[in-house]
C-alpha cells in the first residue's frame, strides 16, 4: 500500500467512529420514544492486501447499522397484548355494568321492591285507607320506573359499547391501509439489502396497536413484509394490500362487521382485544342482564295482574291490572307501568278478595310477591332472583379483575423481557460515546502523523 | 439481565400505579368506611347482605304495621270498657227498677236506659282513620242503623304484623253486640219499655240476660287484649330481629376503621419507598460523570 493509501485507512476510521457516535446519540435521543429499538453499529475488518510479512486488513469497514430486536419476545407480547386488551376493555364493561345498578346501600330496584311490598303489606291491615292506597301505587309506581330506568341505562351502555366498536372498527381500517403503506415502503427502502430501522420502528408500533384492537396476528412475509389477520383467519392486510373491514348495521343499530375479502359476517369471530370485549359486552353481557330485568319485571307484572283483576275495588267493580306494558311489544322492564287509571283514581286500586272495602286480601298477596318464589324466576323469589344477578355480576368482575391483572403481569414480564434487548440504556450510550470518540481522536492522530512522515518525504525531494 | 432506562421506567411506573390504586381504595374506604359498596367488592357478603337489606325493609314494614294495628285494637278495647260502663251502668237501672214502687220513677229511669242505649248505638259506630270498626270488612259501612239493625259483615280486617302472622283489627259487630248473649240493644230496649210500663217480671228478668251481655263483653275484652299481647309480641320479636340484622349487615359491609387506616400507612409507606429510591436512580446516570 502506498503512503498515500493510509489516508483512506484513517480516514475510514474516523468515520466509523463519527458514525458510532452518530449511533448513541440516536439511542439517547429516543432512550424513551415507545417503540424504539435499539441501534447497534455493526463494523468488519477491510479487505486485507498484502503487505511484506504477509496480509493486513485496510482498516475498518462499516457493515451495518442493526436494530436490536428478538422476534420470538415481540412475536409473543403481541399475541399477549391482545388478550390483556381483551381482560381490560371487558373489565371496564362489566364495572359500567355494575354501576347501573348501584350501590348496595343505593336507592336500586331491591329498595324499590322492598318498599313497594311493604306499601302494600301496610295497605292490607287498612285496605280503606285513600292515603295507604296512593302510597301503594307511589310505590309501586317508583318500582316500575326503577326498572325502566335500570333498563334504559343498560340499552345506553349499549349503545355506547356499539360506538365504541364502530369507532374501534374505523381506527383497525387506518391501521390497515397505515401497515400495507408501511409494508410497501419498507421493500423498497431494504431492496439493497440493509435494514428499514425507522420504518420497522413504526410498523412495529401499528401492528402492536392493530393486536390490542382485534386480537389478531401478524405473519412474516417475503421481503421484511408482514401480512395481518384476524381472529379466525380473516386477512385484514395482505403484504401490500389491506382489506378494510366493512360494517352494516341491524335493525337495532348494532353494527355488524364483515370481511374486507369475501364480505362474510364475522362479527361473532371477535374473540380477543379491544373489539371483542366490546362486542362481548355489547351482545352478550348486557343483553343477558336487560332478559334478567325483563324477566323479573314480566313475572311482577303477571302475578300481581293476576291478583288485582281477580280482585274487587274499592266501589265493588271487578279489578283492573296494577301493570300495564307501553308500548305492550318491547321488553318488559323497559316499558312497564302503573295503570295510569289506578294512579288517577286509587280507589280502582284492587285489593280486596271478598267485595268488601275492609277485605286487605290480594293486598297483602301483592306484598307477598317479593317473597314468594316464581316458576318464571326459576323458583327463586324476586328478592333472590335479583340478589343473585347482582352478586353473579360481582363474581364475574372479580373474575375478570384476575384475568386483567394476570395478563397485566404477563405483558409487563415481556415488556420488560423485551426492553432487556432492544431498550436504551444511558449508561451504555454513555460508554458507547467514550469509545467512539477516543477511537475518533486516535484517528485524528494518525492522520497527523501520516502527515507528519508525508511531509519529512516531501522535504527529501 | 440487561436493563434499560424504559424498563426502570416501565417498572416504576407499575409499582406507583399500584400503590396509588392501594391509597385510593384505602381514602374511599376512610370515607364512608364500607368495605363492601358494590357486589363485586366482595360478591358472597354482597349477596347476603342485599338479601338482609330487604328483610330489614320489611321487618321495619312490619313494625309499622303492626303500631297502626295497636292503635286500632286500643281504641276497640277502649270502646269496650266504656259499653261495659253503661251496661252495668244499665244493670244498675234495672236492679233498683226492679223494687221501685210504682209512679214516675220508672219512666225517669227507662229516659236512662234510652240514653244508655243511644250512646252504645254511637259508640258501637265508632271511626277511626275514617273506618267503622264494628264492621267486620265493610269498613265504610255504618253498622248499626237507629233501630239496631247491623249492616257489617262477620268477617274481620286482617293486619300482617309479622311475614307468617296476621292479627284481626275490626271486630263484627254483631258477634259483639248481637252474639252469644243476645242482642243488646233490643235488650237496653225491652229494659226501657218494661222500666216505663213498671212491670218488675220483666225488669227483673233483663237481669240476668245483662249479666251474660257483661260477661259477652268481658270475652270479647280479653279476645281484644290476647291480640294486643300478640303483636307486643311480634313488635319486640321485629325490633329484636332487626337490630341483629343491621348488625350483620354492618359486618358485612362495613370497614374497621383501624383497618383501613393501617391499610393507608401502609400503602403510603410504599408510595414513599418507591418515589425516593426512583429519584435516586432515574436521577443518576453515567453522564453525571462525564466531562
Amino acid at each position: 500500500m502506498s503512503l498515500f493509501g493510509y489516508f483512506g485507512l484513517g480516514l475510514r476510521a474516523m468515520s466509523a467512529a463519527q458514525l458510532g457516535l452518530q449511533v448513541a446519540g440516536d439511542n439517547i435521543s429516543n432512550a424513551t420514544t415507545p417503540g424504539y429499538a435499539r441501534r447497534r453499529l455493526d463494523l468488519t475488518t477491510g479487505y486485507p492486501v498484502r503487505v511484506p510479512g504477509g496480509m493486513l486488513d485496510q482498516g475498518v469497514q462499516i457493515d451495518q447499522v442493526r436494530r436490536q430486536q428478538d422476534r420470538l419476545i415481540q412475536a409473543a407480547l403481541e399475541r399477549e397484548t391482545g388478550t390483556a386488551a381483551f381482560a381490560d376493555e371487558r373489565l371496564r364493561g362489566l364495572r359500567e355494568l355494575e354501576s347501573v345498578f348501584g350501590t348496595l346501600d343505593g336507592d336500586g330496584i331491591l329498595s324499590a321492591y322492598a318498599d313497594f311490598s311493604d306499601a302494600f303489606t301496610e295497605l292490607a291491615a287498612q285496605p280503606e285507607n285513600l292515603a295507604l292506597r296512593r302510597n301503594a301505587l307511589s310505590g309501586a309506581d317508583r318500582l316500575a320506573s326503577r326498572l325502566r330506568d335500570a333498563s334504559n341505562r343498560l340499552l345506553t351502555q349499549r349503545r355506547a359499547e356499539n360506538d365504541a366498536v364502530a369507532a374501534a372498527v374505523e381506527e383497525v381500517n387506518g391501521l390497515a391501509a397505515e401497515l400495507a403503506a408501511l409494508n410497501r415502503k419498507i421493500a423498497e427502502n431494504e431492496a439493497d439489502g440493509t435494514t428499514a430501522s425507522p420504518l420497522r420502528d413504526q410498523r412495529d408500533q401499528v401492528v402492536e396497536r392493530l393486536v390490542e384492537l382485534t386480537g389478531g396476528t401478524a405473519v412474516p412475509a417475503e421481503r421484511g413484509q408482514v401480512s395481518f389477520s384476524l381472529p379466525a383467519g380473516t386477512t385484514l392486510v395482505s403484504v401490500r394490500d389491506a382489506l378494510p373491514l366493512r360494517t352494516s348495521r341491524d335493525a337495532q343499530g348494532m353494527l355488524r362487521i364483515a370481511a374486507g375479502g369475501d364480505g362474510s359476517d364475522i362479527t361473532a369471530r371477535f374473540r380477543s382485544g379491544k373489539v371483542g370485549a366490546l362486542l362481548a359486552v355489547r351482545d352478550d353481557e348486557i343483553p343477558a342482564r336487560l332478559a334478567d330485568l325483563n324477566d323479573l319485571a314480566q313475572d311482577l307484572i303477571d302475578r300481581a295482574n293476576a291478583l288485582t283483576t281477580g280482585a274487587t275495588d274499592l266501589d265493588g267493580n271487578p279489578g283492573r291490572p296494577l301493570f300495564i306494558k307501553i308500548p305492550p311489544v318491547r321488553g318488559a322492564a323497559e316499558v312497564i307501568r302503573v295503570n295510569v287509571s289506578l294512579l288517577d283514581d286509587p280507589r280502582l286500586l284492587a285489593v280486596s278478595a271478598t267485595g268488601a272495602p275492609g277485605d286487605g286480601w290480594i293486598a297483602d298477596r301483592i306484598g307477598a310477591l317479593r317473597e314468594g318464589s316464581s316458576a318464571a324466576l326459576g323458583n327463586t323469589t324476586p328478592a333472590d332472583y335479583l340478589a343473585g344477578v347482582l352478586s353473579d355480576l360481582g363474581a364475574q368482575i372479580v373474575e375478570a379483575d384476575v384475568a386483567s391483572e394476570v395478563s397485566r403481569d404477563v405483558v409487563g414480564n415481556l415488556h420488560a423481557r423485551r426492553e432487556s434487548v432492544s431498550g436504551v440504556s444511558l449508561d451504555e450510550e454513555a460508554v458507547e460515546l467514550i469509545r467512539h470518540q477516543r477511537a475518533y481522536e486516535a484517528g485524528a492522530r494518525f492522520l497527523q502523523i501520516l502527515n507528519e512522515i508525508t511531509e519529512i518525504t516531501v522535504n527529501l525531494v | 439481565m440487561r436493563v434499560s432506562d424504559a424498563s426502570f421506567i416501565r417498572q416504576f411506573l407499575a409499582g406507583l400505579r399500584s400503590s396509588r390504586t392501594d391509597i385510593s381504595r384505602a381514602l374511599e374506604q376512610l370515607a364512608d368506611q364500607k368495605r363492601v359498596r358494590v357486589a363485586s367488592d366482595d360478591p358472597v357478603a354482597a349477596h347476603t347482605s342485599l338479601n338482609l337489606r330487604g328483610t330489614a325493609v320489611r321487618l321495619d314494614g312490619y313494625i309499622r304495621t303492626a303500631g297502626t294495628a295497636r292503635f286500632d285494637l286500643a281504641t276497640v278495647d277502649g270502646v269496650l270498657g266504656e259499653a261495659t260502663n253503661l251496661v252495668t251502668a244499665a244493670r244498675t237501672e234495672a236492679m233498683a227498677g226492679a223494687t221501685d214502687a210504682l209512679g214516675d220513677v220508672g219512666a225517669i229511669r227507662a229516659e236512662t236506659v234510652e240514653a244508655l242505649r243511644d250512646q252504645l248505638l254511637l259508640l258501637a259506630n265508632t271511626e277511626q282513620n275514617g273506618r267503622y270498626l264494628f264492621a267486620g270488612t265493610e269498613t265504610l259501612t255504618a253498622p248499626f242503623d237507629a233501630a239496631g239493625t247491623y249492616a257489617g259483615d262477620d268477617n274481620e280486617v286482617l293486619a300482617p304484623i309479622d311475614p307468617k302472622q296476621q292479627v284481626a283489627v275490626t271486630l263484627s259487630g254483631r258477634e259483639v253486640f248481637q252474639g252469644a248473649a243476645g242482642d243488646l240493644l233490643q235488650t237496653l230496649d225491652d229494659l226501657a219499655t218494661a222500666l216505663r210500663a213498671g212491670d218488675h217480671a220483666a225488669i227483673e228478668a233483663q237481669i240476668p240476660v245483662l249479666r251474660r251481655q257483661l260477661d259477652h263483653l268481658g270475652e270479647v275484652r280479653a279476645e281484644v287484649g290476647h291480640r294486643m299481647v300478640l303483636i307486643d309480641n311480634a313488635v319486640a320479636r321485629n325490633e329484636d330481629q332487626l337490630l341483629r340484622l343491621r348488625q350483620r349487615i354492618s359486618e358485612l359491609e362495613d370497614a374497621p376503621l383501624e383497618e383501613t387506616a393501617v391499610r393507608l400507612t401502609a400503602a403510603d409507606n410504599q408510595l414513599r419507598a418507591l418515589s425516593g429510591t426512583a429519584s435516586r436512580v432515574l436521577g443518576r446516570s453515567l453522564f453525571d460523570f462525564l466531562g
